[in-house]
Parts: structure tokens; sequence; C-alpha cells
């Protein structure tokens, strides 16, 4: 058993084995209903043919990664433009931020134990 | 024989790797041999790591002491202190020893038709790779885990930059080599400061001297450079910059391995945080500190990682992001443990975050060789080129969609029961950084589901037509691996109960890893 159980969630307990048994019932009940339309339909006909607002999708119509999600990106544009600049790939820029952050810590913990103690 | 072999299974445990790497060289002429036996090398090291991850267990903290006249005698004779090389070994380091030397394994195993070229150079740069992570997270003294972070460095650099032909990858290991460097020497001085100020370097000694005689002012500057040169290493934003170069140029075997070796520097900050430094006041800002890195992780690997159209540089931002939950548990937990009333979510806290290590290292593993089949067999890692595998290679797109539904903490996978403890006990923490973690997990789902379309599904490509399944061993690691992976998901609790509870109660009791040793 896998408690979930700390104050005030209530006493729940994760069981994964009751999910996968749920999944499988779901399966089967899929490939029953399947089972009722017309035979040799969907594993012969359609099978492995991918569509593409219903139309069929070929190799010159394939969404690429490029375009995934992106009014995300789109939307997210100016936080990927300051991400891309912190990014740069320049080896100064990653020693930079490693010795800031170094820099950072050390004036934290000076502070913290003797300003404040 | 079993006996004497399983008493010296620690010191067995780094010297077998160590000696086949330094005599794999020698057998460069007979390139088949050379293979089998940087297996059998693999094999005994990870049989190594069983035993004294079982002993340790059962009997409790292992401590072998090197060059005494008996294992245990930590202290020589008229001495009053530890001088010796020592290495103790509880449930954590032995889990992250079995860990290491498992995911090795099975790297070699992958590596057999993976690696086409330099079989030698590579088996033995891995073998190098392994003897020094586990030095690392056995050792008992600051020096030693100087040499061995060393010793991993500097083997991982070879590997980084193992096709030397492409200059991407020259490149990123020469940035993990400068990078590594800095980190070694900040290291090194932390180290030379604690000496400076304890005059000794086992671990158990100066955690004993701290906790009686409190700290002075150069621990708290050694203690503020090791944590920052360990977070470097583990991938920590913003000092993450280095891991989807390296992770992006680094054969996928070797990537596999990278990964559980920057886990270990978790292993170190923590070993630093809890064991050396304690449950002092001072360690309550450094969790702070961990704290906010983590969140920065959290946040900006999963949002990075879905704008990557480089497959394998996309895995390693969403295991920036994983870093982030680790160190965000633990930073959590380094708080809540000496505040009463958050003790029990601080406990639970920490549970989640060495269940989420584990199996980080585990999935990450198998999506990187996930990504190296693809490499192996499309070519490309180029997500924009590649399209419609899954009817070619549908063992691979299994593997792939088990490890991509584990890093997305999807139920029922194991991600998904180390993430909710996490959830569930920052949230009595902090609501904010348990609403940061939850948008960045259901964030690192996109870039999973960008990855599994663009490489899997989609319409046959002409030109991938004639791509294959990959070969026997290739299978064979990434289906252990899934089982791995599937076992501690659907078994959650056994894992609890039996792996991460130990370990976590062996990193909070600071009395018995120094009286391990004095």
């Amino acid at each position: 058993m896998f408690p979930l159980s700390l104050n005030g969630m209530g006493a729940v307990e994760w069981n994964p084995l009751m999910l996968v048994a749920a999944f499988l019932l779901i399966a089967v009940i899929v490939v029953l209903i399947r089972m009722m339309g017309p035979k040799g339909a969907v594993f012969k006909k359609f099978r492995v043919q991918p569509f593409l607002s219903g139309n069929k999708a070929s190799e010159k119509n394939i969404v690429h990664a490029d375009n995934f999600f992106w009014g995300f990106t789109e939307a997210f544009k100016k936080y990927y433009e300051k991400m891309f600049n912190i990014h740069s790939g320049q080896l100064n820029d990653y020693l930079f931020w490693f010795v800031f952050s170094l820099a950072l810590v050390l004036i934290a913990l000076y502070a913290g134990v003797y300003l404040w103690a | 024989m079993i006996n004497e072999i399983a008493l010296h299974s620690p010191a067995l445990a780094i010297a077998i790797p160590l000696v086949f790497a330094f005599l794999l060289p020698l057998l460069k002429k007979w390139k088949k041999l050379a293979a089998l036996m940087a297996l059998i090398g693999f094999g005994a090291a990870e049989t190594m790591a069983v035993l004294v991850f079982k002993s340790v267990l059962t009997e409790g903290i292992k401590v072998y002491v090197m060059g005494a006249s008996s294992i245990g005698q930590t202290t020589p004779p008229f001495m009053p202190v530890p001088v010796r090389i020592i290495l103790e070994i509880d449930a954590f380091s032995a889990l992250m020893g079995l860990a290491g030397a498992t995911i090795a394994l099975l790297a070699a195993i992958y590596s057999i038709k993976f690696i086409k070229e330099s079989h030698v150079k590579y088996y033995s740069l891995l073998l190098l790779m392994l003897a020094g992570l586990l030095g690392f997270v056995f050792t008992g003294d600051l020096f030693n885990l100087f040499v061995f972070f060393e010793v991993l460095s500097i083997s991982s650099i070879g590997l980084i930059a193992f096709w030397l032909k492409r200059s991407e990858a020259v490149e990123a290991g020469f940035k993990y080599l400068t990078i590594s460097a800095v980190a070694s020497l900040f290291v090194l001085f932390a180290i030379g400061l604690l000496y400076g100020e304890h005059g000794i370097l086992n671990i158990a000694t100066i955690s004993r001297d701290m906790l009686f005689y409190g700290f002075a002012f150069t621990d708290i500057i050694a203690l503020g450079l090791l944590v920052c040169a360990f977070a470097m290493k583990c991938g920590t934003a913003p000092m993450h910059f280095w891991v989807p170069d390296a992770y992006g140029e680094a054969p996928a075997a070797v990537t596999a391995v990278l990964a559980i070796a920057s886990l270990s520097s978790v292993y170190a900050l923590l070993r630093i945080a809890f064991t050396v430094f304690g449950p002092l006041p001072h360690t309550e800002i450094i969790a702070y500190a961990v704290i906010i890195m983590g969140a920065i992780s959290l946040f900006v690997g999963a949002t990075m990682s879905l704008v990557q159209k480089d497959l394998k540089r996309l895995i390693a931002y969403a295991g920036v992001s994983q870093t982030g939950f680790i160190l965000v548990a633990f930073g959590v937990g380094l708080v809540a443990i000496n505040n009463v009333p958050l003790q029990a979510f601080g406990l639970r806290a920490m549970q989640g975050g060495l269940f989420h290590l584990i199996n980080h290292a585990f999935y990450e593993a198998l999506l990187f060789l996930v990504a190296g089949a693809i490499i192996y067999r499309a070519g490309t890692k180029d997500l924009n080129e590649l399209g419609g595998l899954a009817r070619q290679m549908p063992l691979t797109a299994v593997f792939f969609l088990i490890g991509a539904i584990s890093i997305a903490g999807l139920p029922p996978s194991n991600g998904f029961a180390s993430k909710i403890l996490i959830y569930e006990s920052i949230y009595f923490f902090s609501p904010l950084l348990a609403v940061i973690a939850l948008i960045s997990s259901v964030i690192v789902v996109v870039p999973m589901v960008k990855a599994f379309c663009s490489a899997f599904l989609g319409p046959e490509i002409k030109k991938f037509k004639s791509v294959k399944e990959v070969p026997g061993s290739m299978i064979l690691a990434m289906l252990v691996l899934s089982i791995i992976v599937i076992f501690f998901g659907l078994f959650p609790g056994i894992m609890l109960e039996s792996i991460v509870n130990p370990a976590v109660n062996a990193l909070l009791n600071q009395a018995a890893y120094v009286g391990g040793v004095l």
C-alpha cells in the first residue's frame, strides 16, 4: 500500500494496480465496441492511416515539431526571447551564472548567520 | 569465499571497474574480447554493488578501512582520529551505488551494437566513470570525495567528446571540462578550508566537531562553495546550461550514465548538508537557497524543454525540471525537519525527493536510450525530420511511451507516485511552491507529447521506410529499464518501505553515520 494520508488530506491510499485493472477493463470494452462494427473495416481498410483535420495526412502536410503548441510559445514570446538570450551557448555566460549564484548563496549565508543571528 | 567477497565488496566495487578500465587497452587488438571483458567488469561491479546494498540493509552502516590490519579499524593505534582512507556506506549511498552500477551495466549492454568504433577507449572510459561514481558515493572522507569527483568528471569529458568528428561534441566536451574544472576548484578550496579548521578530512569526524563545537566562519564559506559546486554539477538552474550541451552530444548510453552521475552530485550535496553540517541554523539558509534553485529549475527546465527540436536536448531540459523536484523536496525536508509542526511533512518531502531521485535516474536513462535507438536507425535526432517511426520501431515507441509517462508524472507511473508525495508535503510548507511544481509537471507533459507525436506518429516518411527495429542488445537494455520503471510504478509502497525509507532514515541519522567511524 502507498499511503497518501497526511494531516488534512484524509486517509487516502494510492493503489496503481486498481488503476491498471480499470484501464484493462476499459480496453476490453473498447475492443468489444470495435468488434461490433463492419468486419475488417477498422483493421484492414483504415489501419495505420493517419488523418489531419479529416484529410488523409501525407508527408507533404505533416505537422513538424516546430509547429507543435505554437499558441503556447507565441503567448509566451517575451519570456522565451529572454530565455534564449540567457541560454546563449557561450561558456562565459555559463561561468557568470555559476559565480553569480555562488556569490548570492555566500551573501545569504553570511547575512543569515552573522547579521540576522 | 563468498563471505570473503561480500566482506570486501565496498573496495571491490570500486577496484573492479578501475582495474578493468586499465586492462582493456591491453586487449586493443582483440575487439570482441575487450568488449566481453568490459561486460564482465560491469557485471562484477554490479554484483559488488548488490552485495553492498544487501549487507547495508541487513546489517546497517558498512565501514571499510583501507590499509588497516582489519577492515573495521578506523583509527590507527595510538592515534585519536581516523586518518586512513575509509569507505562508509549507509543505505543512501548503497542505493545510489546500486542504481549507478545497474544503469552502467545496462548502458554497456546497449553499447555492444550502438558503438561502432573505438570500443576499447569507450569501454575504458565508461568503466572509469563507474569507478568514479561508486567511489564518490561510497567514500567516507572529503579528499577522496574530491578525487572520485575528478575521476568521474574527467572520464565524463572524454565520453561527452567521444565522437570527435562532430564539432558540437568537442565543444560540449570543452564546456563541460571548463565548468567542471571550476566546480572542482571550488570543492577543493572548500575541503582545504574545512581541513584548515578541523585538521581532518574524515566526514564523520568533521560532523562530530560541528555538533560539539559549532561552526566557524570558514565552515560557512566551505558550505556555500560545496553546495553551489554540487548544485551546478547536478544541473540546477541557473547553472544548468551545460546539461543540454553535454547530454545532447554524448553517445546515448553515456548520457544515461551521465544522468545518474549528475544525480550523484545531489547525493554529495545532501551528504554535505545533512551529515557534515547537520540540521544547524545555517543549513536552513542553504535549504532555502536549494528550494529557490529547485523552483527555478522546475519552471525553466519544463518551459525550455517545450521549445526544443533536438530530441536529446528536449529530454535533458525535462531532466533539469525533474532535478528541480528533487531539490525542492529535499530543501523543504531540510527546513521542516527541525520545525516540529512541519516535521511529518518534511519527512514525507524527503521520502518523495529520494524516491523521485531513483525514479528519475531510471526513466531518464530509458528516455536517453530510446533517443539513441532513434539516432541509431534514423540517423537524426531532429524532431522536425522524424516521423511515423512507430510502424518500423514499435518496441522503441512503447519504451518511449513508458519513459514519457513516467517523466510527466502521469498515473500509474513511478513518476506520479514520487511526485504526489512531493506535492502534498510541499503544499503544507508553501502552497505557491506546490503550484509551481504542479504547473511545471503539467508543462513537462507537453514536450513529451510533442516528441512522441513528432518521432513516432504521423504518416510514413519515405526515407525511413527501410528503418528496422534496433538490435537485441539495445532492446534488452531498454526492456530491463522499462520493467524497473513499471515495477516502481506498480508497487510504490514496496519501494517506499524497502529502499526509500531506509535511505531517508540513514540520511537523517547523523549520529549513526558519525558512530560508524568513531
